[in-house]
């Protein structure tokens, strides 16, 4: 240990002696380990590290699913979520809990506090308790308790300065009195950072009733009791559903048709499952980037080593042992890799910073933290090491390698060393050429398919295009023709606004979180049973002004007007998909559908027009489930957005739409005002950071590219200085020199591409499942990729080669 | 006059201004010559045999070749009459080892726009000459010092240079074989080929025609 001490202060002194080399060297490995820590940090602080509530690998996400729907998840309703507290051993207990808007009238502006409606038992699910107070138990969700709410620690600074004797002081809420029972603590943010207060969920007797079954506006948080399973648990709903089908035999042929279970997953999975694929491929890129790193250190060590080797053969002279001088090798790679990983920690810290922001944007996003901690830097140290042997493999063959004398005879000129030298690093630059080309067609391919998918037309012009929600959920609008005329009043006042181009409502906003409400509906004259079921559609309120107002197109048939009144006949619009699921080769204007099964009690609506279909959760899927509009005049929900088409900066427009509404109605706030834009952005945000950080890798390994082919031609143009000089005694013209320093770079660099290439194709069928709209052969990218390396190559080759053609064929000569 | 030089100067700077090398020479060489260049070590004779040769251009004087002034030669032009005019013979023979004696050959020729086919036969040729046809396809680390100097020479003549510069060509020869190189080399004379070399050794400067003396950068004459 003292030995090896002291082997490091060598190197440290070796340091001092060509602080260029090790800078560079330091640098190198930075970048390398530097990417690799942030990356890693990123998929410990998402799926290795445990979220932040006791136990928390025991918390489950339960959720309806009907797979032969094409929904895969479609939250929970009352009476599933009773079902399986009572019914499903595996549960230690089971938490039901949904998202609200509550008006908060009290300052000068409304404003809209976003609540979660919690069962008492979401806390003991999660395991939690309130800072000061107490948290919901369940009285307060009997049916008629006095409403309580729970502060969240921010709303809790935010109104009342943190002043404890809030509790049991009341806050009136859309029109309803709460009394303040509790605090939660700071730290706390579930189901996400927004929710500013928790009330509970109480349920009525109706909601409890096998009518509410389907009505999925929530979502279910269970905890597995100590050794239970998630295959257990979906096993026993499987069970549950089974029995609700053989007590409601209506019920049974829905159920088989569409495959209706209950269906558990791990919270951790649920949240950032998805992204499991994209970090795993951004982790083998930055391994391709440490591989690029360590072949370039190797050959500047390596082009060291050969200098050093007289050095080495006098230490071999005066008794040391092969092993003694390999040591002495890793004490030296060493200290580079550890200074190196310690300067990689700031480039991760710096990688995090662009990333974090991104990529949590998304629900859960709060439970997660990438930050360094002991466990990335633990990662970040057997990194390190293992880059320190790795670069110190080929000098050691080198400095310590068969015939150490030699090195005393000649100064390793001529010798198989020197040949060995050339060949490795020749090698190593072929290596890093090829790591390059695959890493850069991969990040190429990645970089086209997110362009594809950004670019990819969501339906609607989202250009200019504001949304802002309500949520008319006050006492005064429990009738809907009171909600339609706060509609109508308001955007015939928006619509007044100069510079406003258009302006209209829909209940279900794409992207964002309203945007899957959906359900089954009939087509008249079909009969539905087991064999034959109702299909399901995402199901939109609007006023006529929402297809103009967004460009969504009309294809067929008239858009709604105001004669669309709730004592007109019914009417709905389709979008072309819903028309060519079901009503291909026929005309759809005039035939009929309804909401739910279609029984005796179905209000038939005609339709009387056909629209685009519009991409309204993801941008980068196919749009599977078809959208039926209807009329908001003959169909009424609390909660919508607003639509204004307007080419004016966010703060003027909000100021005068506050103005318009304070006109209609002084106690009714909007909120989240955001272009189309911003929102189709976020939902691409998960991508979009990580295919910002494979760019930068890209880059890196370009430079690191462009570096390794200088420093190799550099070097043997050095070694060939002798003969280079020769050449030019016999004739050589610098013509003949630049071009035979160009053609051996040409021939690295040839055979670098083409096993790169083939790399690639190799490589290409792992990234099929990532890419979106291109294919993983796209010949474009190759084309394009081989060009910029070869031109990249040849610029980093021309100083080089430069230099040989002004080589002094007389000084060569002499050193020769 | 194949060669004439008029008060020729070399000169280099160092710390305390400039050190000469070569100074006032003037010197006329005709064709058929074979000239013998001798002095103690630093007099200048490599020096000299790199201005003759064109390797060097940082000098003063007139330098006319076959009538061409070399002094007004722009660097490209120069270049065409060393490829045109120079063979050069080196002490330490400076063949490339990567090449087979018979790319060694061929290399001179490769940098003077010769269609390949006229390029072999001159090869061949050449291999006849010197008796090295069954060398043609050996490394040079698998031949003698002298066989690698004889394979040098012919490397020097194959281009059919009007002059050949050689400076002590047999300075790292066994005698032996310093003899059949300086052999080769009167033959050559003999054959009409003008010759400057560079020597220590007395009885291989009485071999030439001329002999000249360099003593600090000065020619002396006589
Ligand atoms: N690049 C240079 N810079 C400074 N001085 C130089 C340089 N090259 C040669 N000289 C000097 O020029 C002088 C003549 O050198 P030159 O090599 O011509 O001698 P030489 O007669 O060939 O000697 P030798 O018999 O040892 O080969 C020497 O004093 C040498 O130190
Ligand atoms: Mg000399």
């Amino acid at each position: 240990m003292r030995q090896f001490f002291s082997d490091l202060m060598h190197a440290a002194r070796q340091w001092r002696a060509r602080p260029g080399l090790w800078l560079a060297i330091v640098v190198t490995l930075a970048l390398g380990i530097g990417a690799n820590t942030a990356v890693f940090s990123v998929i410990n602080g998402l799926l290795l590290r445990p979220l932040p509530f006791a136990d928390a690998d025991r918390l489950v996400m339960v959720y309806n699913t009907y797979p032969k729907n094409d929904l895969e998840f479609a939250g929970t309703s009352i009476p599933d979520y009773l079902d399986r507290r009572e019914g499903a051993p595996s549960l230690e207990d089971l938490a039901m809990f949904n998202q609200i808007s509550l008006n908060l009238t009290t300052g000068q502006v409304p404003e809209q506090l976003s609540a979660a409606r919690v069962t008492p038992s979401f806390f003991s699910v999660l395991q939690v308790s309130a800072a000061y107070g107490r948290v919901l138990d369940d009285a307060d969700a009997e049916d008629g308790a006095a409403p309580v709410a729970v502060l969240s620690h921010g709303l809790w600074q935010r109104l009342y300065g943190g002043d404890r004797s809030v509790l049991g002081r009341e806050l009136v809420l859309s029109g309803r009195n709460y009394q303040i029972v509790g605090v939660m603590p700071e730290a706390f943010a579930f189901p996400d950072r927004q929710r500013d207060l928790f009330v509970p969920f109480v349920f009525t007797a109706a909601q409890k009733s096998d009518e509410e079954r389907g009505n999925e506006y929530s979502m279910s948080i269970g905890r597995l009791k100590p050794g239970a399973t998630l295959a257990g648990l979906n096993a026993e709903m499987d069970l549950l559903v089974q029995r609700v089908g053989a007590r409601l035999p209506d019920y049974l042929p829905f159920i088989e048709s569409s495959g209706f279970t209950g269906r558990a997953e791990h919270l951790q999975e649920f949240f950032v499952g998805d992204l499991r694929g994209l970090l795993g491929l951004l982790q083998a890129a930055t391994l391709f980037v440490l591989l690029i790193a360590a072949a370039n250190v190797a050959n500047l060590l390596l082009a060291q080593g050969l200098a050093r080797r007289r050095e080495f053969s006098v230490r071999a002279a005066m008794g040391a042992g092969r092993a003694q001088l390999f040591r002495q090798l890793i004490a030296e790679s060493l200290l580079a890799s550890i200074a190196g990983a310690g300067l990689g920690l700031l480039i991760a810290q710096g990688c995090l910073a662009l990333m974090d922001g991104q990529l949590l944007q998304r629900m859960g996003g709060s439970l997660f933290h990438t930050a360094i901690d002991a466990g990335v830097l633990g990662f970040t140290l057997l990194v390190s090491v293992l880059v320190a042997l790795l670069i110190s493999i080929l000098p050691a063959i080198v400095v310590a390698g068969p015939s150490l004398v030699e090195g005393l005879k000649d100064g390793g000129h001529g010798t198989t060393s020197s040949r060995f030298t050339r060949l490795s690093r020749s090698t190593l630059v072929v290596v890093q050429l090829a790591l390059s080309v695959a890493l850069l067609i991969g990040a190429g391919l990645m970089l086209r398919s997110f362009d594809r998918l950004s670019g990819v037309g969501p339906g609607f012009d989202p250009a200019h295009l504001y949304s802002a929600a309500y949520a008319l959920n006050g006492d005064q609008y429990a009738d809907p023709a009171a909600r339609a005329q706060f509609i109508e009043n308001s955007l015939n006042g928006i619509r007044q606004i100069p510079g406003v181009a258009a302006a209209g409502m829909i209940s279900g906003l794409p992207f964002s979180p309203m945007a899957d409400s959906s359900g089954t509906f009939a087509i008249r004259g079909e009969v539905y049973d087991a064999t034959h079921v109702p299909p399901h559609a995402f199901q939109r309120i609007i006023d006529e002004g929402f297809f103009p107002t967004s460009r969504v197109p009309l294809l067929l048939g008239r858009n709604f007007t105001v004669a669309d009144s709730a004592d007109a006949s019914r009417v709905v619009i389709i979008d072309k998909l819903l028309a060519d699921k079901h009503f291909a080769g026929q005309d759809p204007l005039g035939k009929q559908l309804s909401r739910g099964g279609g029984g005796d009690d179905a209000q038939w609506m005609t339709i009387v027009g056909v629209v685009g279909t519009v991409k309204a959760t993801e941008l980068g899927a196919e749009v599977r489930k078809e959208t039926m509009y209807v009329p908001m005049r003959q169909t009424s929900f609390p909660v919508g957005s607003l639509l204004v088409r307007a080419e004016m900066p966010r703060d003027v427009l909000t100021t005068k739409i506050r103005a318009v509404l304070k006109r209609v109605d002084p106690g009714q706030p909007i909120f989240d005002v955001r272009t189309m834009q911003e929102r189709i952005d976020a939902s691409l945000g998960p991508q979009r950071a990580p295919m910002q950080l494979l760019l930068v890798f890209a880059g890196v390994a370009l430079v690191l590219a462009a570096v390794g082919i200088y420093a190799v031609l550099a070097f043997l143009v050095g070694q060939r200085a002798g003969e280079i000089g020769v050449r030019m005694a016999i004739g050589a013209g610098r013509g003949d020199i630049l071009r035979l320093v160009l053609r051996q770079s040409a021939g690295l660099v040839g055979l670098g591409l083409v096993i790169g290439v083939v790399a690639a194709l190799l490589l290409a069928r792992v990234l099929s499942s990532q890419l979106y709209g291109i294919s993983a052969y796209d010949p474009l990218t190759y084309v394009a990729v081989v060009i910029l390396l070869a031109v990249v190559a040849a610029a980093a080759s021309l100083l080089p080669a430069r230099r040989a053609s002004h080589i002094d064929p007389l000084r060569a000569l002499r050193q020769e | 006059m194949l060669i004439s030089l008029r008060k020729l100067e070399r000169s280099y700077p160092i710390a305390s201004g400039r050190t000469w090398v070569l100074r006032n020479i003037s010197l006329d060489v005709a064709a058929g010559e074979f000239v013998s260049v001798t002095g103690p070590s630093g007099s200048g004779k490599s020096s000299l045999l790199n201005v003759l040769g064109m390797m060097d251009s940082q000098w003063q004087g007139e330098y006319f070749l076959d009538g061409s002034p070399v002094h007004a030669c722009t660097p490209a032009q120069r270049q065409r009459l060393q490829r045109a005019s120079i063979g050069f013979i080196f002490q330490q023979y400076h063949l490339l080892a990567d090449l087979t004696v018979a790319e060694n050959l061929e290399l001179p020729l490769s940098y003077r726009d010769m269609p390949a086919a006229q390029r072999r036969a001159r090869v061949a040729e050449m291999l006849d000459r010197f008796q090295n046809v069954a060398k043609r396809d050996l490394f040079p680390s698998q031949l003698s010092g002298g066989q690698q100097q004889l394979v040098a020479v012919a490397r020097a003549l194959i281009t059919q240079p009007r002059v050949i510069l050689a400076d002590e060509p047999t300075g790292a020869l066994h005698s032996e074989q310093g003899q059949m190189i300086m052999q080769t080399l009167k033959q050559l004379n003999v054959e009409g080929a003008t010759i400057i070399q560079v020597t220590h050794n007395g009885e291989y400067a009485a071999l030439g025609s001329r002999r000249l003396e360099l003593f600090d950068g000065w020619l002396q004459t006589g």
